[in-house]
């Protein structure tokens, strides 16, 4: 399918067009949050804190003056990075693994599958903790948890399509001329299951992003004082009573992000008419 | 009928073998946490400041010194006694301090699905019977926006409206009915969208059948028709899914734990990770795994009996 009638056919699902939207506005914002910022995200303002929404402050201070609205653009940026970091390590390594064991077959694809199965056995959530625990409490290891548990997805999805696709007619004529596995599978195979990756990757940045910001509430992902969505929100429990705003608008800012990646990702399914699981 | 359920017999004891399997696997992941852990087992497992001696004790106690294979095995009939180890906090032992946590996160999740069960699926229900009007519009939205919200951030926003607005309901703690209904209703929420959404797309797809228009052409009462006829086929998928949620809300409850201070499994969890105190989170993520897989192996099972119209074997 080519690009232009594929964004046209998009455009004309309105909820994808919403989605579209609103994740086009995130990633302006995430790539343009230090020139469109006031402030920097660690300044203090102490003579100012827990200001409400004002003028010179646009959605108000948290308990240590810093600009709120400055620290919500800035979290953009990171939330951005984190999801897609997510697809760079998680997909790329899943897709490699998935389409390994989909393309040989045999004994290898067994034992692949078998341990995919059991890690999807796993709650998304849980299987994160776990990594978390062995790879160490941080930002970082927050991100590579989160990659390493949308990893089996995306194995499992590709060795599906993989199989599919390697019995079709062209694949049997470029072994017969004498191509190697890996030119058949780069050229021929993958291209050809791309379709399922494209959506499982839209939903997975959307799910990242409400992960990893999860991990930062719990104490587990960025630094406490990060501008980062989650941690902003952890913060902003031990104001609830005397500034509800601070908790406010990193929320808003989480869920519209998700919303759009959500809706994006439903909508590009419908128009690829990819049916998941 | 004898061939029947010779097959049945065949394909249950080969759903049985593959979900030990998946058990055994599952636990073997879960061994491994500790040896993955950068650094040397036994003074993990001994804990920051312990004297050398004692960390040599522990590694020849556990059998840190023999080799993977022996350990897991060692490890592994542990736990069939339930022997779980000792915290490296509390210096308890694990087994009745887990499941005195667990009894709390099971009550909350099992009040966080009874709710998403009986408001998503009249939602779905509403949904797909009057597809396309402004009720199926506004529970279609309703629902994905519940979908993206993230369950820390729902938490805080019904503190601040029912505890601290209001003051209706406790914000923090447990004990009471009233403890369950914040933290339940905002565990639930993601759950519910998902079983509305569940339900709508089963539904449309029976609408859809001959049958259902055989059922209107008899003039049957469309109370009936709804019930009887689309809503009991339309009910394996969504089974499905209300199972799978339920071992999502284990692993959930670890945010909604954490915003309303409840004393469940999932906090406990988390405190021992950044505690570090690795045997508690090798018992709590191996309880909340085996839950989850048996849960949804039952239900399986369950639905396998209940509709002879899926197929033994494959």
């Amino acid at each position: 399918m080519n690009t232009l009638r594929f964004v046209r056919k998009l455009l004309r699902n309105k909820l994808a067009t919403i989605g579209g939207l609103i994740v086009l506005f995130f990633l302006v914002i995430a790539v343009l949050s230090s020139p469109l910022a006031q402030y920097d995200p660690m300044e203090q303002h102490l003579d100012a804190v827990l200001q409400k929404p004002s003028g010179q402050y646009w959605l108000g201070t948290d308990e240590l003056g810093r600009d709120i609205m400055t620290r919500v653009l800035c979290g953009a940026r990171t939330s951005l990075i984190i999801g897609l970091l997510v697809i760079l390590i998680g997909g790329t390594l899943g897709v490699m693994i998935g389409s390994i064991s989909g393309y040989c077959g045999g004994l290898l694809d067994v034992a692949i599958m078998r341990i995919m199965d059991t890690v999807m056995a796993f709650p998304t959530l849980l299987l994160s903790l776990l990594f978390v625990t062995i790879i160490g409490i941080g930002l970082e290891g927050a991100v590579f948890s989160v990659a390493l548990a949308s990893l089996p997805r995306f194995a499992r999805l590709t060795r599906g399509s993989v199989l599919s696709v390697k019995e079709k007619e062209y694949v049997e004529a470029a072994h017969v001329i004498g191509q190697s596995h890996i030119k058949i599978l780069m050229k021929h195979i993958l291209p050809n299951c791309l379709a399922p990756i494209i959506v499982l990757s839209t939903l997975t940045i959307g799910n990242s992003i409400l992960i990893v910001s999860g991990l930062g509430f719990l104490g587990l992902g960025a630094k406490p004082g990060a501008a980062e969505w989650g941690v902003m929100l952890s913060n902003a429990r031990g104001f609830l009573r005397s500034a509800p705003h601070v908790a406010m608008f990193p929320g808003v800012a989480i869920a519209l992000t998700v919303l759009g990646f959500n809706l994006l990702g439903d909508g590009i399914r419908d128009v690829f008419d990819v049916r998941q699981k | 009928m004898d061939r029947v359920r010779r097959h049945g017999m065949d394909f249950l004891i080969k759903r049985v073998f593959a979900i030990v399997a998946t058990l055994i696997l599952a636990s073997v992941i879960v061994f491994l946490i500790i040896h993955l852990i950068p650094g040397d087992p036994a003074e993990l497992l001994a804990g920051p400041g312990v004297p050398k001696n004692e960390v040599e004790m522990i590694r020849k106690t556990m059998g840190l010194d023999k080799n993977l294979l022996t350990q897991y095995i060692l490890w592994f009939s542990r736990l069939l006694r339930g022997d779980l180890g000792k915290s490296l906090v509390f210096g308890d032992s694990i087994l009745p301090l887990i499941l005195e946590r667990f009894g709390n996160t099971f009550l909350l999740s099992l009040f966080a699905i009874l709710l998403s069960v009986v408001i998503g699926i009249p939602l779905g229900m509403a949904s797909a019977i009057k597809q396309n009007s402004s009720v199926d519009i506004s529970v279609m939205v309703i629902s994905i926006i519940g979908i993206s919200m993230p369950i820390f951030w729902i938490g805080l926003i019904l503190i601040l409206v029912f505890s601290v607005d209001l003051r209706l309901l406790p914000a923090t703690g447990s004990g009471s009915f009233a403890h369950l209904i914040l933290p339940g209703v905002a565990l639930g929420m993601n759950s519910l969208a998902i079983i509305a959404r569940m339900t709508r797309s089963s539904m449309l797809e029976i609408l859809r059948q001959d049958y259902m228009v055989t059922a209107e052409a008899k003039g049957l009462p469309a109370s009936v028709i709804i019930l009887k006829h689309a809503l009991r086929n339309a009910l394996i998928p969504i089974v499905t899914i209300i199972s799978m949620q339920f071992g999502y809300l284990l692993g959930g409850a670890v945010l909604t734990e954490t915003v309303f201070v409840y004393p469940g499994l999932g906090r406990l969890l988390v405190d021992a990770i950044s505690r570090r105190d690795y045997p508690v989170v090798q018992a709590c993520i191996l309880l909340i795994v085996v839950l989850f897989i048996v849960i949804n192996f039952l239900v399986d099972m369950a639905y396998t009996y209940m509709d002879p119209r899926i197929k033994y074997g494959k």
